[in-house]
């Protein structure tokens, strides 16, 4: 399927809120590549025991008195 | 003593003499605005100033002499950083930009220092969003040329000139420390969730933490008491007490500017005669530390600030901002969690540690404050540091403190070269506040760095 670049434009900006013309695209691979880099330098640990630091309570929202923060 | 120079006393010199009628808090108050008035066209650390700020400093003046005093906060000037909801002042975040709007009602600690009788004098300048170590307007009292810190920039220069005799800030990945350092203050981070976040604007729902800029520890404590109710530091230690004081060499002492390290070697060293050996502390998942804090603050500001994007508005952005939101989004649920395991373990870290020790040491930024418009830096000329970002390097030794959770301090520990200040960083265990906040005062009572004042003109 060919995809018109206005469209795809307006495709990124719908599905991501994220204007990727051309020049866009210039600025932000470079700084993206660098962080996603060290982000998934993580990925080199074995986390398959680990819990995350900040783990979801759903529940939360029927205690009294929870802080509201 | 001359009016003016009421401003540039500490809290906990202000308070008694308040009290015993020295002088009034409407002298106090027209104090401080006369410095304003004089100081802030070139410092820039205010975006707005409070038009019922001298009202209310007449009402408790009345209240004073009707023989009431709420405490050591009665009628002292704080400002509170733009992202702080005011009931008498609009929150902008930091831009002129007509896309968000935010309630007008106080933050609970707003309303915590009102009703602990502090004047709320104005709202200072941030860097944009709360992301960013530098505070475009405003500049640094030691040096004009000299960018201020962020994202509490504004609130750092102000407690540093006396603007304002202290102010709030808020602390993600450094936000209150490292303007703190860069200006010659106390910056107080408190223990994660110990201080209400109510009211103030969310930059990363895990990390954000509300902290104060002042000229004295003991200004902190005051401070971080009215606002939770507890960790007053009752008088200076006695001689004989001692701290375990770790430092750990990896991450925090490998990558630092040479006369930053030498006069926090010279901390360090006063640290060892005073409380004993300095032990060695290791925290081995710390290299994987700025991936996760990376993860876990581009995630939540884009979840908090994307709606901005999806209705068209990031051509009004300040371009840095725009760009975290946009990258943001590119970071995956499955690499959020990763950072949120990673975290766990760096809090595991610490705790070992802090089995050992009391409190860890370190600089609190790897440099002095740096020219305006300076992107990068080169932080020393050795073969293995490369230049690397003004971001990537000016929160290295700030964000880790984050990431855990943990309180920590950082306190001015001398000057470069240049004059301009170096800041020196404790933390703690969580909710050892006290202990945190009693070695950083015996500290400054033994060298007297709070003292210094910048010279304005």
């Amino acid at each position: 399927m060919h995809i018109e670049p206005a469209a795809l434009a307006a495709l990124c900006q719908e599905v991501f809120g994220i204007n990727l013309d051309r020049q866009r695209v210039s600025v932000l691979a470079p700084r993206l590549r660098e962080l996603l880099l060290e982000i998934r330098a993580v990925r080199e640990l074995d986390l398959s025991a680990v819990s995350p630091a900040v783990i979801f309570d759903p529940l939360c929202v029927y205690r009294d008195g929870e802080d509201e923060d | 003593m001359k009016t003016e120079d009421l401003a540039t006393l500490p809290i906990e010199v202000l308070a008694p003499r308040l009290r015993k009628r020295e002088f009034s808090v409407t002298e106090l108050f027209d104090s401080v605005m006369a410095r304003i008035a004089r100081f802030d066209p070139s410092l820039r650390a205010y975006r707005e100033i409070a038009q019922s700020a001298r009202t209310v400093a007449q009402d408790l003046d009345r209240e004073f002499l009707a023989g009431g005093c709420r405490g050591p906060l009665h009628g002292i000037p704080i400002a509170v950083k733009d992202n702080y909801l005011t009931a008498d002042m609009p929150t902008r975040l930091g831009v002129d930009l007509p896309i968000e709007t935010f309630p007008c009602r106080d933050a609970e600690v707003v309303s915590r220092l009102r009703k602990a009788g502090a004047i709320i004098i104005g709202k200072t300048q941030m860097h944009g969003f709360a992301w960013g170590v530098e505070t475009p307007l405003a500049r640094n009292p030691w040096n004009l040329d000299c960018v201020s810190g962020g994202s509490s920039g504004g609130s750092a220069v102000a407690a540093a000139a006396a603007l304002c005799s202290a102010a709030l800030g808020t602390d993600t990945g450094g936000s209150v420390r490292i303007p703190a350092s860069l200006c010659g203050c106390v910056g107080m981070k408190p223990t994660a969730g110990l201080v209400s976040k109510d009211g103030i604007v969310t930059h990363s729902w895990s990390l954000d933490v509300a902290g104060s800029l002042s000229r004295t520890v003991g200004d902190a404590a005051i401070i971080l008491e009215a606002l939770t109710g507890q960790c007053r530091i009752e008088g200076a230690t006695a001689p004989t007490d001692k701290f375990r004081i770790g430092y750990c060499p990896a991450h925090f002492f490998d990558r630092n500017a040479l006369e930053v390290q030498n006069i926090v070697n010279v901390a360090i060293d006063y640290l060892a005669n005073r409380h004993g050996d300095v032990i060695e502390i290791e925290l081995p998942h710390l290299k994987y530390g700025l991936g996760s804090i990376l993860a876990i603050e581009l995630v939540s500001c884009n979840a908090g600030h994307a709606e901005l994007l999806y209705r068209g508005l990031q051509d009004q952005l300040p371009t840095d901002v725009r760009d975290m939101l946009e990258l943001g989004a590119f970071v995956s649920g499955a690499d959020y969690l990763r950072a949120e395991q990673v975290r766990r373990l760096i809090m595991e870290d610490f705790k070992s540690a802090f089995e050992q020790v009391d409190v860890v040491v370190s600089p609190t930024v790897p440099m002095v404050a740096w020219p305006v418009g300076q992107t990068s830096v080169r932080i020393s000329e050795e073969k293995s540091h490369d230049t690397e970002s003004i971001l990537s390097a000016a929160w290295r030794l700030t964000y880790p403190f984050n990431l855990a959770g943990l309180p920590a301090i950082t306190i001015p520990c001398g000057f470069d070269a240049q004059a301009l200040p170096i800041g020196l960083q404790f933390a703690a265990k969580p909710f050892a506040e006290q202990t945190l906040l009693t070695v950083a005062q015996d500290y400054e009572r033994a060298h007297g760095w709070s003292d210094c004042q910048p010279r304005l003109l």
